[in-house]
């Protein structure tokens, strides 16, 4: 097998024995420099000349401020010499800014130069005069410029476009009074791909305050047809702006996507993760076949993620990280892929551990928390302690799970001898018991232990929390408080005072007699230490309390808490919608919506189409009627659409927040019996529902869950084996639905038949029907 | 989408060179990187953050930050990707991009930055293209100027009228495996990252067509193939050039090289791979006074094949004084910066199993909890003429309309990627 002979790099010129003097030099030697310029020797000869031009230019490079040569360089770039007209143009529109008087000197030559015959000179010559970021050259640079947008050469037409684009920044008007934004757009069918991608970028941005490009199906196609012929850059940017467009049915959009799946093969990671968005977004109108979509997406994603860039794969993750929440359990299968590596930068692990615990399902959990296991013993404190928290988010979502991940925690808390590892496991194991209250009786007998060895003070008042809410009836526990309290002089910490009180008046409604002194003793102490008000505050409340009746005091300090179901972030859904909207930009790896971070001129709007078809269907064929209905009805969509927000707040949704469809539910809608049943015959069967309830809720509860969503009920009974009920509820296109719900009272099963005047829209009513009964589910 | 500037600094975040294309953030912004580089530990920087509305986007390439910054909510893989192009470019044209490297070939840095980008959009990074409009490479001064072609070509990678003397393509397949033993000696993952570069230098316009042993492939065109002879890809990922309907349509890779060196494809196979090398450590503490190791490394391929430059690393204490080994093939060293030993075997066959014994001293003041050491152990090899997925390329056919015939050379190595063991 024969070896291949890489071919030898070219000898670049100005290698660096002939380079590395230029920036020996010293700063006296600028006015030297200029002495030299003005040299008629030097003028003479092009090889002299082209090196003190770039001796200048090291000086510039270096930040040594040489604008006080401009004058002699505006000279020198009259040349027939291309390298050195370079030179110096860069040098010109480096310090044009400050040197604005001399600056018209070298316009001259720069319009000049437009006219050349060769048209690498004409391009760079049009793009040095539109950098100048002069106001003064506009009227100079607007009449070669419009030749240039028509130059046979695709280079300086390309130059041109985007000369266009900066003519825009210096002055607004100059750009729309002489049409200059018509022929651009026109432009956008050019010919040569890179001009064409040019304009497109142009246009976008001239536009940006009314939204940026207004895409039609026209264009769609033609720059589809194309995509192939555009460079990467050309290709993201189009991609980008494709997001934005939304296809006129479902037809259409497994064609763009057919068209788009070779996208997905290149190996521009902007590309495929542009491709991705549009993917996205679609699979968000395509719920059929989301998954299908996500699976798709998988391995190409998967691949970037493998990049040598420790940078390119922080970014990856942090869109796969939205992409596991948007789409659970496409990606469980790979969580080995997640695994984290020793070298990786501490962004990328941490981001790992956030999506470990998203990918456990109850086939890959035990192999999951084994290697989560390994993390907790890590060297870094933060690792171990995000480990743990890992740990809890599994715990969480797989309640067959929390069993084996409580024993974990506390093995932890036993086996290892680290502060911060126990403090956070007895953090967790506090959070977890709130919806595993049942599992307290395997906590208790660890505490007094915890007691002994923890000192931070979090872990500690998690301790004495855990102490006062679940061990009032241990034995030692009035024991371990005593001692506390005998300590509580040496405690500092606030936290552990607060929990301490708490605590201690929980065990005294259990068992007074014992606690009765105990918690007198505290109360003296707490009231006479006045270091801290909030403290002190809540000593005298809790006291007060106490005195006024004590059956009261009971009833507020121990009330019942709800059990956590859901982590705080989960319900956050309008940010992390926002978010999914800005995929592929700088948000998702802030988790911030670009609103906090750009400024408010340079924001684009990122809106997701609304992409239900039906529906947009539905709003044509309804224009007419649309443009008749009154002000009363758009106020009420309004009040609707704000509804639609707290709901997803709620957490009762988990479709795409109904402010942006254009489908929902009108409110306080009446309908008169007979209606219903004429409707109920007339109409066939359009949509059926089967869900199994979590427990069998009485009637009244459903009634009024349903009709938070708009859905309304005509009438409901008990048929003793079963309840039944008849909803219905009018959407925005004014379409009646209406539906026939049963619920098994032995099985907790709910079966339900929707039959609709207008049977497109009957799947989306099934579906918030559904959605409302969320809490149920 | 746009980028305000482009950066180029040293280590310290101090400027090497720059080009501002908008003017709308001032150069001076670059303090503001620089602090917040040596503020920060490297490994607890996060690539992208935003100060006072300026957005900063950064690649670490060599001894250098690649900088890139914004106002705008930007997308980051064409940011990032840019920048990645770009040193690539620079790569092609000098070699290695360095602080020195930098310095040295400033003019030519600064017209690339001017064809590559302009007002923050990128433009062309293909470098085959670029040299067309880069006077310092060739000073074509003296030559009459002439257009450059690819602007209206059809196929923009590649120019017409190409010549060459003697018409040769070369093709490297290289494999890189990523490999997590867990302590307990049990693979954890395994992946394999391959990539296809290829060397053309083919006169014309010719058509090349690749034929490899692609399980899909066999199936599409209904042939038959021995079992274990053909490998299924997870995902290809390929250059512009290759015709991406076709391959959707009869797995068929065909397509007109640009001139040069490219990349052609790369690919993923996630299955499990017995680890290639195996390297196994018995650590024997004793309390505050010495520290004994018995490594045992293992290759586990075919006995004709050779594991070139293998580099095993065991992490160490980092106390330890005193060190002594022991080995009867290849040296090792004690690396105290880097608080490891490296066992360094030039020539490693298939299927044989080494040994090396390293003893330290321990300070009696050492830390009994220190588990710094514990850190996984890491190999590092090339095995040529293999390929671990088992990958083969079965022709290469080149047609040109004017006829010529041309060598296909094609060569094979295995190297190591992320690579590492976990040590109990």
């Amino acid at each position: 097998m024969a070896t291949p002979v890489p071919p030898p790099p070219p000898a670049s010129a100005g290698g660096r024995d002939s380079s590395s003097k230029y920036f020996d030099t010293k700063r006296g030697e600028v006015t030297d420099l200029k002495a030299l310029l003005r040299n008629q020797a030097v003028e003479r000869d092009p090889r002299r000349k082209r090196e003190v031009i770039k001796k200048v230019i090291a000086y510039m490079t270096l930040g040594i401020d040489v604008s006080s040569l401009f004058g002699e360089v505006v000279m020198a770039s009259a040349t027939t010499d291309l390298v050195l007209k370079k030179m110096c143009y860069l040098f010109l529109s480096t310090y044009a800014a400050s040197n604005e008087e001399l600056a018209t000197l070298c316009i001259n030559t720069m319009t000049r130069d437009c006219q050349d015959s060769d048209p690498l000179v004409r391009g760079l010559a049009l793009r040095s005069l539109s950098s100048l970021g002069l106001v003064t050259v506009t009227e100079y640079l607007l009449p070669v410029l419009l030749k240039g947008l028509r130059d046979p050469a695709a280079y300086v037409r390309r130059n041109s476009v985007l000369a266009v684009l900066k003519l825009h920044n210096l002055d607004k008007a100059i750009v729309t009074e002489n049409g200059l934004d018509d022929i651009v757009t026109k432009m956008l069918q050019d010919p040569d791909p890179q001009v064409s991608a040019s304009s497109l970028m142009v246009v976008a941005e001239i536009n940006i305050e009314q939204g940026g490009i207004q895409l039609d199906r026209a264009l769609v196609i033609h720059l589809l047809n194309r995509i192939r012929d555009y460079n990467e850059w050309g290709q993201s940017f189009i991609l980008h702006l494709l997001a934005k467009y939304r296809p006129e049915s479902e037809e259409e959009t497994f064609q763009i996507m057919n068209v788009l799946d070779s996208c997905l093969r290149v190996a521009s990671s902007a590309v495929v993760l542009a491709t991705t968005k549009i993917f996205l977004f679609y699979a968000d109108s395509l719920r059929h076949i989301k998954d299908q979509i996500y699976m798709r997406l998988k391995q190409p994603t998967l691949t970037l993620m493998a990049n040598p860039s420790p940078e390119l794969r922080y970014s990856v993750l942090k869109h796969v990280e939205i992409m596991v929440t948007r789409c659970p359990g496409v990606f469980d299968s790979e969580f080995k892929l997640f695994y984290i590596h020793y070298n990786e930068p501490s962004p990328l692990k941490f981001t790992k551990l956030r999506i470990l615990p998203e990918l456990a399902n109850e086939t890959n959990i035990h192999e999951l928390v084994h290697e989560l296991t390994e993390y907790v013993q890590d060297v870094d404190p933060e690792i171990s302690k995000r480990a743990i928290i890992a740990f809890g988010r599994i715990a969480v979502n797989i309640p067959a799970g929390a069993d084996g991940i409580i024993n974990q925690l506390l093995e932890f808390i036993s086996n290892i001898d680290l502060d911060t590892v126990r403090t956070e496991a007895v953090n967790v194991i506090k959070d977890l018991l709130r919806k595993y209250p049942d599992r307290s009786a395997d906590v208790l007998p660890a505490l007094p232990r915890c007691l002994r060895v923890i000192e931070n003070p979090t872990g500690k008042a998690a301790v004495i929390f855990l102490l006062g809410e679940f061990g009032a009836d241990m034995r030692q526990t009035p024991y371990l408080l005593e001692g506390l309290i005998a300590s509580y002089d040496d405690e500092v910490s606030v936290q552990v005072k607060a929990a301490l009180l708490t605590a201690v008046c929980k065990v005294f409604f259990r068992r007074p007699p014992e606690v009765h002194a105990m918690l007198k003793r505290l109360l003296t102490t707490m009231l006479n230490d006045t270091s801290d008000t909030n403290l002190h505050d809540r000593a005298l409340l809790y006291y007060r309390l106490l005195r006024h009746d004590v059956q009261e005091a009971r009833r507020c300090i121990t009330c019942a808490k709800s059990p956590v179901v859901e982590f705080a972030e989960e319900r956050l859904s309008g940010l992390k919608q926002q978010l999914f909207e800005e995929f592929n930009t700088l948000s998702i790896l802030y988790d911030k919506p670009a609103e906090q971070f750009v400024d408010e001129k340079h924001l684009e709007t990122t809106s997701i189409p609304q992409l239900s078809f039906a529906a947009a269907a539905a709003a044509n064929a309804a224009a007419a009627q649309a443009a008749q209905q009154n002000h009363a009805q758009s106020y009420d969509d309004t009040a609707q659409a704000y509804h639609g927000n707290d709901d997803d707040l709620l957490g009762v949704g988990g479709h795409a927040s109904p402010s942006r469809q254009p489908w929902s539910l009108q409110a306080n809608v009446t309908l008169d019996q007979e209606t219903f049943q004429t409707k109920w015959e007339a109409a066939d069967t359009a949509a059926t529902l089967d869900l199994p309830l979590s427990s069998c809720p009485p009637a009244d509860q459903v009634e009024s869950l349903a009709a938070e969503n708009r859905i309304y009920c005509m009438a409901s009974g008990d048929l003793g084996h079963a309840l039944k009920f008849f909803f219905f509820g009018r959407d925005s296109n004014d379409v009646l639905h209406l539906a026939e719900v049963q619920l098994e009272k032995a099985s907790c099963q709910l079966t339900a038949t929707v039959k609709s005047e207008d049977p497109t829209d009957a799947q989306t009513f099934a579906d918030s029907f559904m959605a409302s009964l969320g809490a149920l589910l | 989408m746009s980028a305000s500037a482009i950066f180029f600094t040293d280590l310290k975040g101090k400027i090497l060179i720059s080009r501002n294309y908008r003017g709308d953030v001032p150069v001076s912004c670059i303090e503001r990187f620089a602090t917040r580089i040596q503020e920060e530990e490297e490994a607890d920087r996060k690539p992208v953050f935003t100060e006072q509305d300026v957005t900063f986007v950064y690649i670490k390439y060599n001894n250098l930050y690649v900088l890139s910054v914004t106002k705008k909510n930007a997308n980051v893989f064409t940011m990032m990707n840019y920048m990645v192009r770009l040193c690539g470019v620079l790569k092609g044209y000098f070699g290695e991009v360095s602080e020195e490297s930098i310095r040295d070939n400033f003019v030519i840095i600064y017209e690339l930055l001017d064809e590559t980008m302009d007002f923050g959009f990128p433009q062309t990074t293909e470098e085959k293209i670029l040299r067309e409009y880069i006077t310092q490479s060739s000073f074509r001064l003296e030559k009459q100027p002439r257009p450059p072609m690819a602007l209206t070509n059809a196929v923009s990678w590649r120019s017409e009228g190409i010549v060459h003397r003697k018409n040769e393509v070369f093709l490297d397949v290289i494999e890189e495996l990523n490999l997590l033993v867990s302590a307990s000696g049990q693979v954890l993952h395994s992946e394999i990252l391959g990539k296809i570069k290829m060397k053309s230098f083919l006169s014309g316009m010719p058509e090349l067509k690749l034929g490899l042993n692609d399980k899909l492939m066999f199936k599409a065109s209904g042939r038959n193939y021995a079992k274990g002879k053909a490998v299924e890809l997870e995902d290809v990922k390929f250059h512009q050039c290759v015709r991406l309907a076709r391959f959707e349509n009869d797995r068929t890779i065909s397509f007109i090289p640009p001139d040069g060196e490219f990349e052609l494809m790369s690919y993923r196979l996630n299955t499990h791979v017995k680890p290639l090398i195996w390297v196994e450590a018995v650590v024997e503490p004793h309390k505050s006074s010495r520290i004994e190791y018995l490594i045992t490394a293992r290759s586990q391929f075919k006995s004709r094949s050779i594991a070139n430059n293998v580099e095993i690393t065991i992490p160490v204490p980092t106390d330890v004084d005193s060190p002594s080994f022991k080995t009867t093939i290849g040296t090792v060293t004690y690396v105290p910066d880097k608080d490891a030993i490296v066992w360094s075997i030039k020539q490693f066959y298939g299927a044989k199993e080494v040994v090396m014994r390293a003893h330290f001293g321990l300070p009696s003041t050492s830390d009994p909890n220190d588990t710094s050491w514990k850190q996984p152990a890491s190999v590092k090899f090339e095995i040529p003429y293999f390929t671990v997925s088992g990958i083969q390329v079965r022709y290469l056919k080149i047609i040109e309309r004017s006829g010529y015939s041309a060598l296909p050379w094609v060569r094979y190595i295995t190297q190591n990627g992320d690579y590492s063991l976990r040590m109990s």
